[in-house]
């Protein structure tokens, strides 16, 4: 390890995946004496919501990698760092990033096992992902979306409100409507919109993983209605209400670090992982 | 335009995206450093560093989007240097990278609000530096602040009601059928869109008939300021400065520095732009679009320039 370096800071930056859709990626090496055989990849929620909770990212990759854990974070197609623009076609391509960020942090760090952890949309995207490829060791569900439709509504809400507030002269704003063109900097196309509509992670069927976490701020009962939905599907489910600042909304330069749900999440993933 | 993910600087601690032409750079043109606005990480606020950073190296310029010491990916620095002290250096650890590298010679330094006060001081410090460009520059002290926010609230219920609630059938239905926050209206109506509005207008009477001098605690900032402004003047490192229509930052601007933006204008050492329908993170693709346009117009002088100076 560079000396200049604090365990956990230790980071190697690079892009991954084919070149015209090459993915930002991030990998924090943990230090050698503590190193596990499990690595842990980061699903990062989207647009205001991913650059409001950067900071929190990598802090909870930071305290994996002290733990032992190797781990990768990355950007979506079309989100950060990622190549691409803001209209991506549809979640399907996300999902299949996730998974490129699954292999790439095997290959990385020959690794036999992964856990997945995600907040917000990152969270749902994450459990969709473990559920079709059957392999996830773990799954952390940080104040997950369970519904497309009412996040996406949430969204509409919020960009409506962020105009009002901000925009001197919004009288020839793009309408916001049911089915908006952009909402906060992300480019909607109809495939994307008619995604959002769909995704329910309670109609997923197959378990996502042998042991999930669902932590969240404050008990919602779609949270709940999904901790019940996979106990039916036989998954080994823990739930936890973690007080903690809402990162993924509160005002960027405010960069808070969720300090208490960040510690749950990662002893919950210390017990559950090699 | 390629993308590449850099660890740079003396301790390999600064993390940054390199965005660099699909075609041999000219190695006269200077390269473009953009500075993380606030704690946003260099994709800058609502991405658009991502955005520029493509639309420059598109026309031939390297770009690079880092994270100063302690914000983004890279590590906070173990010397303890003051902030105003560690960001030239993280700056010039930058320059050199570029330099060593790719043999940049130049730079234009760039920033979104903390980012552009980050790209003034550099320029003002670095002759290498030949353009600064200034994004949304905020700032100034807790009466502007003030100031801001209460004018944000009125005007965010002044739209709740006035496009919201008014033209909802929902709300009337529950306003006539008693089933409304009677109290919470008249709160909102009196205190927060009528109260703030008087308290807005008396700040700016207030500040007008002050005069610069007076509208701020920050005199000596101020003096700074102007006197930096000449100085790139000076040595032809023009400025181009970009508002978002109607923000309390280029009102505070005009106020405390409105003469030298004149003068300078007139001297074309400074131009002013003022992008409509924009909020302070252009949150709209318009507003991003707008703001591309305008920088891809300010650097296309170096990429001519550049081009003359090839001919010989």
């Amino acid at each position: 390890m560079n000396q200049s370096h604090l365990p956990g800071e230790d980071v190697e930056v690079f892009y991954f995946g084919p070149s015209e859709k090459s993915l930002f990626g991030i990998f924090h090496r943990p230090p050698p004496q503590t190193a596990r055989q499990t690595g842990v990849v980061l699903c990062p929620p989207i647009e205001q919501e991913y650059i409001r909770c950067h900071r929190a990212y990598r802090q909870w990759a930071i305290r994996l990698a002290r733990v032992g854990f190797p781990v990768l974070r990355f950007d979506y197609y079309g989100t950060g760092d990622s190549a691409g623009d803001d209209a991506v076609q549809g979640l399907s391509q996300w999902r299949a990033d996730i998974s490129a960020a699954v292999e790439e942090l095997k290959n990385r760090g020959r690794l036999s096992a992964v856990c997945l952890g995600g907040l917000r949309l990152g969270a749902a995207l994450a459990s969709q992902v473990a559920a079709e490829r059957r392999d996830i060791t773990g799954l952390a569900l940080w104040e997950p979306v369970v519904s497309g439709q009412e996040y996406l509504q949430e969204l509409i809400e919020w960009h409506q409100d962020k105009l009002w507030y901000f925009l001197s002269d919004v009288q020839n704003a793009p309408e916001t409507n049911d089915r908006p063109s952009e909402l906060l900097g992300l480019a909607l196309t109809p495939a994307m919109l008619d995604d959002f509509n769909q995704l329910n992670l309670l109609s997923t069927t197959q378990p996502p993983a042998d042991r999930i976490l669902i932590i969240e701020n404050n008990a919602t009962e779609s949270a709940k209605e999904l901790l019940a939905h996979f106990e039916k599907l036989e998954s080994g489910v823990l739930y936890k209400v973690v007080a903690g600042p809402r990162v993924w909304s509160d005002d960027p330069d405010k960069a808070l670090v969720p300090h208490e749900v960040l510690q749950a999440m990662v002893a919950w993933m210390s017990e559950v992982a090699e | 335009m390629s993308e590449r993910a850099v660890l740079f600087g003396r301790n390999k601690t600064l993390v940054g995206i390199l965005t660099e032409p699909d075609f041999p750079p000219d190695p006269s043109l200077p390269a473009v450093v953009l500075f993380n606005g606030g704690l946003i990480h260099r994709v800058g606020p609502s991405r658009v560093y991502v955005k520029l950073a493509r639309r420059l190296a598109q026309m031939g310029f390297i770009v690079l989007r880092f994270d100063l010491s302690g914000i983004g990916d890279s590590s906070a620095r173990l010397d303890n240097l003051p902030f105003e002290q560690s960001v030239p250096d993280d700056a010039q650890q930058a320059f050199d990278y570029l330099a060593r590298t790719r043999g940049i010679k130049r730079f234009i330094t760039a920033g979104h609000c903390a980012g552009s006060l980050h790209a003034f001081r550099v320029a003002m410090q670095d002759n290498r530096v030949a353009s600064v460009i200034l994004i949304n520059s905020e700032g100034g002290e807790d009466s502007w602040k003030a100031y801001d926010r209460r004018r944000k609230t009125s005007r965010y219920y002044e739209n709740y009601y006035g496009k919201g609630a008014l033209t909802s059938s929902d709300k009337w239905r529950k306003f006539f059928t008693g089933r409304a926050s009677y109290r919470s209206i008249a709160r909102n109506v009196v205190q927060n869109i009528l109260w703030n509005k008087v308290l807005t207008l008396s700040f700016r009477v207030k500040n007008a008939v002050a005069g610069r001098h007076r509208a701020t605690q920050y005199g000596a900032q101020i003096k700074a300021i102007v006197e930096g402004m000449h100085a790139l003047a000076q040595r032809n490192t023009p400025i181009l400065i970009v508002y978002s229509q109607g923000s309390s930052g280029l009102q505070r601007t005009q106020l405390l520095v409105g003469s030298e933006l004149h003068e300078l204008s007139a001297a074309e050492k400074l131009k002013l732009e003022i992008i409509p329908q924009a909020d302070h993170t252009f949150t709209l693709l318009a507003s991003q679009e707008k703001l591309a346009q305008i920088v891809e117009s300010w650097c296309r002088a170096f990429n001519q320039e550049s081009a003359v100076m090839s001919s010989y």
